[in-house]
């Protein structure tokens, strides 16, 4: 399994997404003034950070890490994971400060939505950080009928760039998602153009298998 | 129009002229056949890099609608609405050209001063 | 006759869109590309769509690749309009695409109601994203994203298989989207 790549391509929160509840170690090589951080993760929680290896207990320096991490976007990352999971440390998690941090960063202009993507209310229960409520607690009711950054510029005073960028923050704080996502996971599944026939399905299954018996392997 | 001038001038200067010789126009623009902006002179607020992907789409379709039916090389490819049409033409290999106009445009001098710019565009790039 | 139904592979450049309908179209692929201005790795880009076809028990499908650029998201739109379904292909040896090969999927799947799976290429190589982790990337459940070779017709043709499967089934999480 291989999670890996260059840093300025990725957010560290959907690299926190991907990792889940997994646990192992983050590294981010030549990420912060060329020295290497290390972000040890049990089961989807950053509890610790080490910098070429020494511990860094002051919660200062922690902030000035993840804002570097967050902000300068250096070098490579990789994960490790372990395959025992220790016991975790119930009340340290520093996911909610780099969560922190990471809300009022800038993006780039190339991994910001699509103007026109529709997005939803997701999970509402989420974390708001902080530095977004006031945009939040403005734009929420707005997407409760799903809207596009296009759509929320004609009708809210900011501008289409602006609020790509809200977007992508709220997403990243799972507050909304694209419209495919966000359907109620009881909703019986109703189809906007009549579902193909069964039979239909059925008969392109068949043809396909029968390839793969044909081919012998 | 001297050598000292830059690409990019002699370009501007070539969809001047065309504008100048057919005030009627809407607008002009000049896009790579792979969908990119290089100049352009546009009435309204239409946005450059919407229209010069939608160029090189056309232009790459039509040429391969050309061949499929066998009829020579493309001379030109329009779309035409109630409200007016525009005219795509070959500007060279790596080009196109893009004429925006209103309706009821006199054809014959509009794809004479067109295929002109197009050939002047085609020698710049 | 019957009506010939489309499917579609979208995906940011270099994916493997092309070679993926290459490898399963009973017909040659009908490409229209132009020379690339920028650099890419490649000479030729895409700039309406490719086109193959494959019958299936009597079933003739049409197949389109599309162009990998943001300029061309009109013709996202416009190819996936209709379509049976969309394989939205990304490369397991680039990372750096991700981000761009998200924003194509939520554009696509939040203005058009067509049903989806995530094709993760490359797989063949040493050092390579698994298609598990590209689902918590995307937020997709696990079943919704899987590997394969672009290049080779067998793993093309389980692709489409699991897309057939998961995609119509009435429980499936793959539900067809509503556009309301």
């Amino acid at each position: 399994m291989a999670i890996f790549g260059d840093f300025q391509d990725h957010a560290l929160t959907d690299l926190l997404k991907v990792i889940g509840s997994r646990s192992g170690a983050l590294f981010l090589h030549s990420a912060y003034h060329r020295r290497t951080i290390e972000l040890s993760v049990q089961q989807g929680h950053i509890e610790a950070v080490y910098l070429d290896g020494f511990p860094v207990a002051s919660d200062p320096q922690r902030h000035d890490i993840f804002h570097t991490l967050v902000v300068q976007r250096e070098g490579t990352f990789e994960f490790k994971e372990h395959p025992q999971p220790q016991p975790r440390s119930p009340i340290t998690t520093l996911n909610a400060s780099l969560q922190a941090v990471a809300a009022t960063a800038l993006v780039p202009e190339e991994q910001l939505p699509h103007a026109e993507t529709v997005y939803v209310l997701h999970n509402v229960q989420a974390a708001v950080p902080s530095s977004l409520a006031d945009s939040w607690n403005e734009l929420r009711p707005l997407l409760a009928d799903g809207g596009s950054a296009r759509q929320l510029a004609a009708r809210t005073p900011h501008d289409e760039q602006h609020l790509r960028w809200l977007f992508y923050q709220f997403r990243a704080s799972d507050l909304i998602a694209s419209k495919r996502t966000a359907a109620p996971p009881d909703a019986a599944p109703a189809p906007a153009s009549p579902s193909p026939a069964p039979q239909l399905i059925h008969r392109l299954l068949g043809a396909l298998r029968r390839f793969r018996g044909a081919s012998g392997t | 129009m001297t050598a000292s001038m830059s690409k990019q001038e002699r370009l501007t200067s070539a969809l001047t002229s065309l504008r100048s010789a057919l005030p009627e126009l809407r607008g002009v623009l000049v896009a790579t056949v792979d969908g990119l902006p290089i100049a352009q002179s546009m009435n309204d607020s239409t946005d450059a890099n919407r229209v010069a992907a939608m160029a090189a789409t056309a232009l790459g379709l039509g040429k391969r609608i050309n061949e499929t039916l066998s009829s020579g090389d493309l001379t030109e490819f329009s779309v035409s609405g109630t409200a007016g049409q525009v005219f795509l033409y070959a500007a060279g290999a790596k080009g196109v050209l893009a004429v925006v106009t209103p309706s009821g445009m006199n054809l014959g001098l509009l794809h004479m001063e067109a295929r002109d710019a197009a050939a002047q565009v085609s020698n710049i790039l | 006759m019957t009506v010939p139904l489309k499917f579609v592979v979208a995906g940011p450049v270099g994916a493997g869109k092309t070679t993926f309908i290459q490898t399963v179209s009973d017909t040659p692929v009908i490409a229209t590309e132009a020379q690339s201005s920028e650099d890419i790795g490649k000479d030729l880009t895409t700039v309406a769509f490719d086109f193959g076809t494959l019958t299936l028990d009597g079933q003739l499908l049409h197949l389109y690749g599309t162009p990998g650029q943001d300029r061309f998201d009109f013709m996202w739109e416009i190819l996936c309009e209709g379509a049976l379904g969309l394989t939205l292909l990304v490369a397991g040896t680039r990372p750096q695409d991700f981000a761009h090969a998200r924003k194509i999927l939520e554009f696509i799947t939040s203005r058009v109601a067509v049903p989806f799976i995530v094709g993760v290429t490359r797989q063949d190589h040493p050092q390579v994203w698994q298609p598990h982790d590209i689902a918590a990337y995307f937020g997709l459940p696990p079943n919704q994203v899987v590997g394969l070779n672009a290049t080779d017709p067998e793993s093309v043709r389980t692709t489409l298989i699991h897309f057939l499967e998961h995609a119509f089934r009435p429980s499936a999480p793959l539900a067809l989207r509503t556009k309301e």
